[in-house]
């Protein structure tokens, strides 16, 4: 088991490096996917950490990815951000199990707690 | 052979040349019946001759022998007295005694020779009376008749100047002399010694008168026979000149026959080119189509050629048969006397005459007709007709059509009058020449100050450049060629509209009328159409909301992430500035880009007039899609953009077209967006087809009904709930306004296909290459 890892799937050219580039800087362990069959494709699911995922993706949606994770990876904490102000899709999410829903655009310290605080709950937390 | 015997045969010879010639040549000379009788005379006294010659002859004891040949001597003696007379009288104008008195004459002289030869018989014992009764009134006969001939002979020398005659005449008188002197001599013989025996007749006369009678006797026969040559002689020479005068006589004769064949030549000629003549004027007559006749003073038929008869369908012989009368129409009767009577009056008449053929069609002719009075019985009237029914049809024709025309006229000129536009009539080079104007003080000048002057001079230049260069087209190729300007009228700008069109060759007519009413119209129309777009606009950015908002999140997000993380960077005091460097560069980047969406937001927003310029579609749909990307990934649809290689340009509106775009795409995601994932498809493609641009955008959505499709781009008519039904509506009249055309149908399988088409245009130069990597960027 290596540190714990955010894993960032985002389609928006903008949003993925500069989400890496913030988390780096945080000091914390970062991979960025485009689309959510890219992420299924190469994660390993025996790396500890959390998921930022957008809500609205092009191909498979956030919120198919979450549904399939849940049965790959339960353990997974997900925070959902997303760029469309629709309480539907913040509520779908809380559902399925997300730990935090941001809107875009967020504050970046609102971010960095969610993700303190996910990786502190979860069991390899320590090691970041 | 004594001296008796020797004269007697001396004289029988001269007597037989005498026949000899007479009878070889009687025939042949002109004379002839004068030579006839006096052959037969001398033959008759050579046979006197020869019979006294043998008379002398005959022996003693032959007695019956001698009186029959002194009997032959007698009757030969006396018949050459009748003989004799007879060639005198032949010669005589009175001509010749008819055969009665010849009969009688030789008779006579017959019976005189037997009466003396018998009274010699019966004095036979007497030899001198025998022989005197025998020979004296012989001898007497002889002279009278030698001097009757000589009478003949010497008269004919008087006259004809015959000297043969005179010679011949001469010598009878001398032989009649002789006889006479015989008789005489005899008749003295008888009375002085009427016993004695006369040895002979000359022996008796030389007794008696003397020897020179004998020679003088001798001498007058040869004078005779010399007469008669001479007589021939001269009557050869006659027929000589009488054949050398018929030979120039003939000569004469055949000058002139020749000159008269000449003049039968020369009359047959003319005669021939009489006939010529004759032939070509009857020809010319008959095969005339024009009425060439005679008629009396009634108006009957004389003559008529036969060719225009014909037309008339009758025959010439059955024409003749009646009255010019009778080819008129009743109603013509008193205008054919009032015809006659002119002709009469005035020597002539012309004019033109109604004529029904047989078939009762009407011919009018036109004729010319003069009296003749000279070589004539009666005066006829001599008549030529020109048939002119197709001429005067022709005539009738032009007056309907001339009247025609003067309404045409009258028409046009109300058409004129009730015409508001100004109408000008001017040179090809742009002279004045006409105007029409209701109200010329509408005019900018005055049509007394512009009539006859070019327009240059009275028009502004742009104005007059601008007519001219429509007179040279309306020139070219007949017009019409329109102008629209504007020229200020009473205080205001006004807008025209010449149309100019080539009258006749080298003339063009302007028709202007003020349009600022149309022109000011279409500006509202213009503008309410702009205004109508816009609400369209602002009524579809509420379908955008979602999309819009995400297009802006998204870069503002990036912009907080990246300053956030700089600071961090900057806190932690990591000198790492090429991050810091990228971070910054990215929070630029992200700012261009939410600015870029709210300019095309305010684009769209914005009230703004239609301005045509040259549009790349394939930069103005990729704005487009930016615009909707949002609701695509919201909606999940899955969009197949096919846009051609080369980037075409179309003339038009950016923001109109746009919105059309827009409005096509978001129709197309609302059709699709409530379907099964994977099932959301939405085709965009744009292909260029000749010189169009042809821009689809298609859906798998559920389509439209056959009841609907009609009515899609009506205005007000929508399939969707809370919708207002202006889009499509709006869409179509942009396109249209651009020149194109927008157009619905189903898709085979499933869904509706949008299309409109526009005429593709240069592009606008050569793109700046500032552009240009931004553009490539954003079709990456």
């Amino acid at each position: 088991m290596g540190p714990a890892t955010v894993f960032v799937v985002d389609d928006d050219p903008s949003i993925r490096p500069a989400l890496k580039r913030l988390l780096t800087s945080a000091g914390l362990s970062v991979e960025t996917f485009a689309s959510a069959e890219e992420f299924l494709e190469l994660f390993d699911r025996k790396t500890a950490g959390c998921l930022v995922l957008d809500a609205r993706l092009t191909g498979m949606s956030g919120f198919e990815l979450q549904a399939r994770l849940t049965a790959i990876a339960p353990t997974m904490p997900v925070i959902v951000i997303t760029a469309v102000g629709d309480a539907q899709i913040e509520d779908d999410s809380l559902r399925a199990g997300a730990v935090a829903v941001l809107r875009k655009p967020f504050s970046p310290q609102a971010l960095l707690d969610a993700i303190a605080r996910v990786l502190g709950d979860c069991p390899n937390g320590n090691d970041a | 052979m004594s001296g008796e015997n020797l004269f007697l045969l001396t004289q029988l010879i001269l007597t037989v040349f005498l026949v000899a010639l007479l009878w070889s040549l009687h025939a042949r000379l002109r004379r002839q019946e004068f030579f006839w009788w006096w052959a037969c005379a001398w033959t008759s006294f050579a046979v006197f001759l020869a019979s006294a010659f043998l008379t002398r002859q005959v022996q003693p004891g032959w007695a019956l022998l001698k009186t029959g040949v002194t009997v032959l001597m007698m009757l030969a003696g006396f018949v050459q007295i009748p003989l004799l007379l007879f060639g005198a009288l032949s010669l005589r104008p009175v001509g010749p005694p008819d055969r009665l008195w010849r009969r009688a004459g030789v008779g006579l002289a017959l019976g005189a020779g037997a009466l003396t030869a018998l009274l010699s018989l019966v004095w036979r014992d007497q030899p001198a009376i025998s022989f005197s009764i025998r020979q004296a009134p012989r001898m007497a006969g002889l002279a009278a008749a030698l001097l009757f001939c000589a009478v003949v002979f010497l008269r004919r020398w008087r006259i004809n100047q015959s000297w043969a005659s005179g010679v011949t005449g001469g010598f009878c008188v001398l032989y009649a002399f002789d006889q006479t002197m015989y008789a005489a001599a005899l008749v003295g013989h008888l009375v002085l010694e009427p016993t004695g025996i006369p040895g002979s007749l000359v022996n008796t006369a030389v007794n008696m008168i003397g020897p020179w009678l004998f020679v003088s006797d001798l001498v007058s026969s040869c004078g005779i026979c010399l007469g008669i040559v001479l007589l021939l002689v001269e009557e050869h020479q006659r027929a000589e000149r009488e054949l050398l005068n018929t030979v120039s006589r003939s000569q004469e004769i055949a000058d002139k026959n020749a000159a008269l064949v000449a003049q039968i030549d020369e009359r047959r000629r003319v005669e021939q080119a009489l006939r010529e003549s004759e032939d070509r004027y009857r020809d010319l007559v008959d095969h005339s189509e024009d009425l060439i006749c005679t008629h009396d003073l009634e108006g009957r038929l004389l003559s008529a050629n036969p060719g225009p008869v014909r037309i008339l369908g009758y025959e010439v012989g059955e024409l003749l048969r009646m009255s010019v009368r009778d080819l008129l129409r009743p109603q013509d009767s008193d205008k054919f006397d009032a015809y006659l009577a002119a002709v009469q009056r005035n020597g002539m008449a012309k004019g033109r005459m109604s004529v029904l053929t047989r078939a009762g069609q009407r011919r009018i002719w036109e004729y010319h007709s003069s009296l003749r009075t000279d070589g004539v019985q009666s005066p006829i009237v001599r008549g030529v007709a020109h048939d002119i029914t197709d001429r005067f049809r022709a005539e009738q024709a032009l007056k309907v059509s001339a009247a025609a025309l003067a309404a045409a006229e009258a028409r046009h000129r109300a058409i004129l009058k009730a015409l508001p536009d100004w109408v000008f009539l001017m040179t090809a080079d742009g002279v004045f020449l006409d105007c029409h104007a209701k109200d010329p003080s509408e005019l900018l000048v005055p049509p007394e100050v512009f009539l006859g002057k070019n327009i240059r001079e009275v028009l502004p230049p742009e104005l007059a450049d601008g007519l001219e260069r429509c007179f040279n087209e309306a020139m070219a190729t007949g017009g019409p060629c329109a102008l629209e300007y504007t020229a200020p009228s009473r205080g205001d700008t006004r807008f025209y509209e010449a149309r100019v069109v080539r009258c006749e060759h080298d003339k063009v007519l302007s028709v202007v009328r003020d349009i600022t009413e149309r022109i000011r119209a279409e500006d509202e129309v213009r503008r309410l159409h702009d205004a109508l777009a816009h609400v369209g606009r602002v009524s579809m950015l509420g379908a955008l909301t979602g999309s819009l908002a995400h297009e802006i999140n998204q870069p503002l997000a990036a912009i907080g992430l990246n300053a956030q993380a700089g600071l961090n960077l900057v806190a932690t005091g990591q000198t790492d500035v090429r991050e810091l460097r990228d971070a910054m560069n990215d929070i630029i980047a992200d700012t261009q880009r939410a600015g870029d969406v709210l300019h095309r937001l305010r684009d769209l927003l914005t009230k703004g007039t239609t301005e045509h310029a040259p549009l790349d579609l394939t930069t103005l749909i990729d704005e487009v899609l930016r615009l909707v990307r949002g609701e695509i990934v919201a909606h999940r649809v899955l969009i197949d953009v096919d846009l051609v290689d080369c980037a075409p340009f179309v003339l038009g509106d950016r923001v109109q077209i746009q919105q059309v775009v827009l409005n096509l795409l978001i129709n197309a995601i609302e059709a699709v967006r409530d379907l099964e994932l994977g099932q959301r498809r939405v085709i965009l493609r744009m292909r260029t087809i000749g010189s169009e641009v042809i821009v689809s955008v298609g859906d798998d959505g559920i389509g439209l009904s056959d009841d609907q499709l009609p009515q899609i781009f009506e205005p007000f008519y929508t399939t969707k709930p809370g919708g207002m039904g202006l889009g499509l509506a709006i869409c179509r009249a942009i396109v249209t306004a651009h020149g194109g055309t927008l157009t619905a149908e189903r898709n085979p399988n499933r869904g509706m296909t949008f299309s409109f088409r526009l005429s593709a245009c240069e592009p606008p130069g050569p793109i700046p290459p500032a552009i240009r990597p931004a553009m490539e960027s954003r079709l990456a």
